[in-house]
């Protein structure tokens, strides 16, 4: 096995796990925590590739989109918890699970 | 408050329905496979069709291959990065209903030690974030590194009570540092407009000065950004809550 | 090479670290546990990093995914469940009762 093939198939795990999270996890915080995961597994497959030719001459292009992608994901991040946050303030919501909404009326 | 319960901290992660479970995770491995079997069909060595950034580093200005693609070769991403900071934290500063930059918070982590070591600490850390944004010309470092070890260093010395600003006398001024990155990049933009030049070109022979001059810029907006974006909602908490018809039944406890 | 057998060994070993580590930090049934999991795993990325030769990618994992998110995750848990620990704490001993 490559040093690309084992990170390759470690990121797309990731983003699977990630996906799963974003979808079928219920609490709003866990999805958040998803969404990071998902982003770290897109991440961590753009580095691979930029390394897999040559890995003492990693392309620094797919190496800068994710540097600007960690910071974005991190502005994000923040923003998503805001949003929890005022959820939770107006409405005393932390979940998105349907079956609870339609129990609780 | 029948909803409560929903803040217990300790509950199933999974969704009570098996079946759904089920489904879920039947649709992402599907969609996971795949992705994994296109990833392992890319052809070899046209992964990236952008025309190899190293052979055209001396061009640049700088000796550090990321640094050169963030700052020169695709710097109109890093401009448009920093706005999407600002976007971010403007969106954040709407929806905690604060009308106001402010470095601080009500509940300040008052300990003789902490309060010791984070003076001790904090002029290395600001050392540390400058000796990485003048390195990123040469080896790993870079704008966005110093700019969080900067973020970092802003909020080890607010948590610690040493220093706080905001929130009226000072935001002007935190507005000017936000903006400080976005204004650096626009600002050879519109030397370069009135010249006739492409927009983000740099003078020739001057590529250095002028990527180590829009990197200080960033560095600092990306450091005072990030650590707003931690403090935004935590500054004055009980005047915003005030109004807020659900403050008696979220009091935040600051002890 | 025993060398390079070794570090292939490495890579194998933290790419399964890093994939069983977001199973449990998404699976925990504790959030507060949930969050410094995923810090850790920030810093198991950072190195990952550093196999796939991108150091400035760690350098800047290391702050921000571990470091920042890590802070605003804590910060947002504690606003919303201010009694965080006494209440899992008060959980666990009723499990056990």
């Amino acid at each position: 096995m490559t040093q690309f093939e084992i990170y390759s198939v470690a990121s797309v795990s990731l983003f699977g796990l990630g996906l799963f999270g974003l979808i079928a996890l219920p609490n709003i915080l866990r999805k958040i925590l998803s969404f990071n995961v998902l982003g770290v597994g897109i991440f961590l497959f753009l580095v691979a590739t930029a390394q897999r030719d040559d890995p003492t001459q990693p392309d620094p292009v797919p190496q800068a989109m994710v540097l600007t992608g960690i910071v974005v994901a991190v502005s994000v991040t923040a923003f998503a918890l805001a949003l929890l946050q005022r959820l939770h303030g107006e409405t005393g919501m932390t979940m998105l699970d349907d079956e609870k909404a339609e129990s609780d009326q | 408050m029948g909803n409560h319960s929903d803040l217990r901290t300790t509950e199933n992660a999974l969704p009570r329905s098996l079946l759904r479970t089920l489904i879920a995770a039947g649709l992402t491995i599907a969609i996971a496979a795949m992705v994994g079997i296109s990833m392992f069909q890319l052809p070899e060595g046209t992964a990236w069709p952008t025309p190899p950034a190293r052979e055209t580093l001396q061009e640049s200005g700088v000796d550090q291959a990321v640094t050169a693609v963030l700052l020169n070769f695709r710097s109109y991403d890093t401009w448009l990065e920093v706005v999407v900071l600002l976007v971010a934290m403007l969106a954040v500063l709407t929806i905690r209903r604060q009308h106001h930059f402010a470095l601080q918070q009500t509940d300040i982590f008052d300990d003789p030690v902490i309060r010791y070591f984070s003076r001790l600490v904090v002029p290395f850390m600001v050392l540390t974030s400058g000796y990485l944004l003048w390195l990123g010309t040469r080896l790993p470092g870079g704008a966005f590194q110093a700019g969080a070890v900067l973020a970092a260093t802003l909020l080890l010395l607010v948590t610690a009570g040493q220093a706080k600003a905001g929130p009226v006398r000072s935001s002007r001024l935190l507005l000017l540092i936000v903006l400080a990155g976005f204004l650096a990049f626009s600002a050879v933009a519109i030397v370069n407009l009135g010249a006739g030049n492409p927009m983000l070109q740099y003078r020739s022979g001057r590529e250095g000065l002028t990527i180590l001059a829009i990197e200080t810029a960033v560095t600092i907006s990306i450091g005072l950004t990030l650590a707003l974006l931690y403090f935004t909602g935590l500054a004055s908490r009980n005047r915003v809550d005030s109004d807020s018809t659900h403050s008696m039944d979220h009091p935040y406890d600051p002890v | 090479m025993v060398n390079e057998n070794l570090l292939r060994a490495f890579d194998i070993v933290l790419a399964i670290s890093l994939v069983g580590l977001a199973t449990m930090l998404l699976l925990a049934k504790d959030l507060f546990k949930s969050v410094v999991m995923f810090i850790v795993f920030g810093l198991l990325m950072s190195i990952t990093w550093v196999r796939l030769s991108a150091p400035d990618i760690a350098l800047a994992e290391a702050a921000i995914g571990a470091g920042l998110t890590g802070a605003l995750l804590l910060r947002a848990l504690r606003q919303l469940q201010p009694a965080l620990i006494s209440a899992s704490e008060a959980d666990t001993r009723l499990n056990e009762e």
